[in-house]
């Protein structure tokens, strides 16, 4: 349960298996140690401080864990998470005030869940409209709405009571096995099952398809669309997952001190678990549970030594921003090289020489200010000051062993690394014809397969297509028309409209003027994912994959959608044998099964467009349009591009745009030129070839004459 | 009447004052690509250096000085941490400069105090600029709107008619371009940064005595400011300029009028016995909730026009 991004996990069920079961293994051990933790904390800690800290730890666990659901997995930056754990935590309070006067008959344990419904609900009204776009949009409408919830709260003190806040009693609901909640750890137990269960379930929601789709479209919504998928909707599935579970904490919030005022809702309180999440470690799932163990305990036992603890909570925090980017998990995750080649003892001195007078310089710091604070003595500063500057003397000493020391640890050793990641992909070629694939991976239920198409509509059918960007004319009256299972290239100098013309025919631009039809459909009017879904995909000129993504599970996103998943938080993707053997087949077609678990970003370039290729046809798509697929590869790479392209590429119609005239020669069935926004020819290869107009265009009006004139001799 | 003409008069000045921190935000934005969160923060350290060196070389003496010292820590803040963060990417920089605004709030604290600070107007400007209809206008005020129209002026020809203004430009829209000219695209965003946290100190110093000096009060603009970057577009000194104007004048007349949804309701023929659950709903009158219109407009415009009202970059 270590880290969300995938390519850690084992992609197949079978894969496992060969490793003798134990990543299973290993994930029960991790679970059952977690609960168990989870049950024996308070027979450690069992003064009444103990249990009160690790209640608020419980809840801080909750609410980080809701808020990396969104900014962690699904990368929306929001300044208002508090809303939803407030609200949750009013409607806790008042749940328990209805139960005291009799109007309800709520079991005290089934209040937190009463919370999340009631944060599913708010976040269900706020992502209607504030999911449409992630970034500084998103973020702002957060913090606006943050602010305009914390303030009505105040206006509306019937709810939520003014500034005083709403108070309830927990031990008058109905009794749970005869536990009436009245000792604080009665309620530490009902805290650990309803946080094991909300760590549970927010742990598989990042192993479903909805869950893996907020991780490609925080990384790309763009592509998102292309396969299929509304980054809107991926986006509103996430939002409102992480209301529902900061409504849980909210609840568990109430039942704990059984008060709760508009303070729960306000900014602070949506800083601190942004705070919480980003020191604990946003790519990580465990890192906002780091998080907040550390910062309730900062907050519970610092605060009873100095009123200053803030100011070094805020230090802190900007220096983990500076120097530890990925947090705490971050950190303990960069010695996994180290730990797996058995060499973390050897980081043990060096991390002490440098760490000894770190602390001592941030010993004296913390000196100068409590000095500060308390007025202390004068002389204290030159003596402290001292310390402070020898301490950073040490650690500029120092750092260079360490960093010497670091390298030496990672060095990968002979056995790690896979041989077969630097293979080309290209290699496939051959793998693939060693041995065929028992299964295609695209829709076999034949819902966007090219084979039921008609021989007589066109596949694809532009009408005078239009297009005006930044007032000039880009496209000026195209038309053209695919016949099904036709190889067409579109050729044409630079600038002369190719690019944009893919976009309005895959929804990135809609034309001003003109139709554009699918199988006789109009598509013009639709946005990428609906077009997608009607079975046409396309590539990109620039490599437009999911980086942070592993190969494996950039094929098996591409595959989700024409599978029939949608957006679904209930299947759970390493069951799911048929859609991996699907994405497996088509890695090994693609020649990549070598670098199945890397990040996509990490590929050398000729695989990342074997990717990105990959990633177009694998919804089993019937039209597919490729930008430039060969641009900027070396002859021989291009050459077996050119294979994979045509191999993978059997069966469908297909739209491309090239430059490289002998790739274009190779493969096309019928040539269009584009020249100025305008076709000017569309022909056979030969003719195109031969026609005078294309010469002018390409090579000027000179040499045209020259062909023509050689050609008469 | 006066109610409307001071109304106005005050919201002017408000807004001219929200313009001088929104101004630098701005470019900060149009430069580093996301929002800085610490901007009111410098807002509120203007205010106390002010304070404090007021006490030592008068009012006059702060106002020349704590801004200078505002922009030097600004220019170190970007030099030193920012820079190095920008590499992270966006997200690690909005949450860095929101860790910075929490710091320097619990900053101020450490050295000045949690309490209220006596920090006055200047004796100088301590008479009423004129009398209408019984009330007085005070001269500070005027003082205000004065030197905000001096700095957006300065401002404006600064950017539109000199070489540093020209430099300043293309490094937001075309940084590796001018960097590929030979300027040093670096201490350009340097400069920035540590001009416009400079005339946010210098909206604090002249905030400092109207607005009291405490350490909430960064807390209390910072937001927003915000708003009005985001109505008027990222990015666009014209939009937030207008923004400021109309947020300004919004709070004022909100805060100076007296009807509310009592009134509303009698006016669609409604009317609603006491003590019904929504009673407070019912009851809201205009000041109440003078609060929470920056918020809506805000919500509502980013739904609406997300690119704001003279943006045109979107991120």
């Amino acid at each position: 349960m270590s880290e969300v991004s995938s390519h850690n996990h084992s992609p197949l069920e079978g894969e496992s298996a060969k490793q003798g079961r134990s990543p299973q293994l290993s994930r029960w051990g991790v679970w059952g140690g977690y609960l168990i933790t989870l049950l024996c904390l308070p027979l450690l800690f069992d003064s009444v401080l103990g249990v009160s800290i690790l209640n608020q730890m419980a809840v801080a666990i909750v609410f980080a864990l809701s808020y990396n659901m969104l900014l962690g997995q699904g990368g929306m930056l929001s300044f208002g998470h508090a809303v939803y754990f407030g609200l949750g935590g009013f409607l806790a309070v008042h749940g328990l005030l209805l139960t005291e006067q009799g109007a309800l008959a709520l079991p005290t344990a089934l209040v937190p869940l009463g919370g999340g419904l009631c944060g599913l609900l708010a976040a269900m009204f706020v992502g209607a409209f504030s999911t449409r776009r992630a970034g500084t949009v998103f973020a702002m409408i957060s913090l606006g709405i943050g602010e305009l919830v914390a303030a009505s709260s105040l206006i509306f003190s019937g709810f939520f009571g003014g500034e005083a806040g709403v108070s309830g009693d927990r031990s008058l609901g109905p009794p749970l096995f005869g536990v009436q909640f009245l000792r604080d750890v009665e309620v530490y137990y009902l805290a650990a099952c309803w946080v094991f269960a909300a760590t549970a379930f927010m742990y598989l929601f990042t192993r479903t398809p909805a869950g893996r789709m907020a991780n490609a479209v925080r990384d790309n919504p763009q592509r998102a669309g292309f396969i299929g998928y509304s980054a809107r909707r991926v986006r509103f599935i996430s939002f409102c997952g992480a209301g529902f579970f900061a409504g849980i904490a909210g609840g568990l919030y109430a039942l704990n001190y059984e008060f709760i005022t508009d303070e729960s809702l306000n900014a602070a309180t949506s800083g601190r678990v942004l705070l919480t999440a980003y020191i604990g470690g946003l790519g990580y799932f465990i890192g906002p549970m780091i998080g907040a163990v550390v910062l309730t305990l900062m907050n519970s036992l610092l605060s009873n030594y100095t009123d200053l603890w803030m100011l070094y909570l805020g230090l802190m925090f900007l220096l983990t921003v500076m120097f530890l980017p990925r947090g705490f998990a971050g950190f303990i995750m960069m010695h996994r090289a180290a730990w797996l080649h058995g060499r973390l003892q050897r980081l043990l001195l060096p991390y002490g020489i440098t760490g000894a007078p770190a602390l001592l310089t941030a010993a004296a710091c913390v000196g100068m200010v409590e000095t500060l604070h308390r007025g202390g003595a004068v002389l204290l500063y030159p003596a402290l000051m001292l310390a402070a500057a020898a301490g950073l003397y040490g650690v500029h000493r120092s750092l260079p062993g360490l960093r010497k020391a670091w390298d030496e640890v990672n060095q990968p050793g002979d056995t790690e690394k896979g041989q077969d990641s630097n293979r080309s992909p290209l290699e496939g070629e051959q793998a693939k014809q060693g041995c065929q694939p028992e299964v295609e991976w695209w829709g076999d239920d034949g819902r966007n397969s090219a084979d039921i198409d008609n021989i007589d509509t066109p596949i694809l059918s532009i009408e005078a297509v239009h297009k005006t960007l930044g007032g000039s004319d880009i496209i000026r009256g195209v038309s053209l028309s695919l016949r099904p299972g036709e190889r067409h290239a579109l050729i044409g100098p630079n600038g002369a409209g190719k690019s944009t013309l893919f976009h309005l025919i895959s929804g990135g631009l809609r034309p001003d003027s003109g139709s554009i039809r699918l199988r006789g459909r109009p598509i013009h009017r639709l946005p990428p994912h609906r077009i997608n879904r009607l079975g046409l995909a396309r590539s990109f000129q620039v490599t437009n994959i999911f980086p942070r993504l592993s190969v494996f599970e950039n094929l098996r996103c591409a595959l989700l959608w024409s599978r029939g998943y949608g957006c679904s938080f209930w299947h759970l993707l390493e069951r799911e044998t048929d859609l991996n053997r699907r994405a497996h087949t088509l890695m090994e077609r693609l020649g990549l099964q070598g670098s199945a678990r890397l990040p996509a970003g990490e590929l050398a370039y000729a695989q990342q467009r074997a990717l990105e290729l990959g990633i177009t046809i694998a919804g089993g798509a019937g039209l597919v349009l490729l930008d430039e697929p060969v641009a900027g590869m070396s002859r021989s790479e291009s050459a077996a591009a050119v294979a994979l392209i045509r191999d993978i590429t059997e069966g469908r119609s297909l739209l491309m745009v090239e430059h490289d005239m002998d790739t274009v020669f190779d493969i096309a069935d019928r040539i269009s030129v584009l020249v100025y926004g305008e076709i000017i020819a569309s022909g056979a290869p030969e003719e195109i070839r031969a026609d005078r107009r294309v010469q002018e265009a390409y090579l000027g009006e000179a040499v045209a004459d020259v062909t023509e004139e050689m050609k008469n001799a | 009447m006066d109610v409307l003409l001071f109304a106005t008069l005050n919201g002017l000045a408000t807004g001219l004052l929200l313009f001088m921190l929104a101004s630098g935000l701005t470019l900060i934005f149009s430069m580093m690509g996301v929002l800085n969160f610490a901007h009111a923060s410098f807002y509120m350290l203007g205010a106390y250096f002010a304070y404090s060196i007021s006490g030592v070389l008068g009012f006059w003496g702060g106002l020349l000085l704590a801004p200078v010292i505002v922009g030097v820590l600004g220019a170190l803040v970007e030099r030193y941490a920012l820079r190095r963060v920008h590499a992270l990417g966006h997200v690690a920089e909005l949450v860095f400069t929101f860790g910075l605004a929490f710091l320097i709030e619990e900053a101020v604290q450490l050295f000045w105090g949690p309490d209220t600070k006596n920090y006055a107007s200047p004796a100088v400007l301590d008479f009423p600029l004129f009398t209408l209809f019984g009330q007085a206008f005070s001269a500070y005020r005027g003082f205000m709107i004065g030197i905000s129209l001096a700095i957006f002026v300065g401002l404006y020809f600064l950017l539109s008619r000199s070489r540093l203004g020209l430099i300043v430009q293309a490094a937001t829209t075309h940084p590796a371009m001018l960097a590929s000219l030979g300027h040093n695209v670096p201490r350009v965003f340097m400069l920035v940064f540590g001009g416009g946290t400079a005339l946010a100190g210098l909206a604090g110093v002249i905030a400092g005595p109207v607005l009291t000096t405490f350490p909430g009060m960064a807390v209390v603009l910072g937001s927003i400011v915000f708003v009005i970057v985001v109505i008027g577009g990222l990015g666009s000194l014209a939009g937030a300029f207008i923004a400021s104007l109309i947020i300004g004048l919004l709070q004022s007349y909100a805060i100076a009028s007296d009807t509310g949804m009592p009134e509303l309701l009698a006016l669609l023929g409604l009317r609603f016995a006491p003590g019904h659950p929504l009673d407070t709903l019912w009851n809201l009158d205009l000041p109440q909730v003078a609060p929470l219109l920056p918020f809506l407009l805000l919500v509502l415009v980013l739904v609406f026009r997300p690119r704001g009202l003279m943006g045109n970059r979107q991120r």
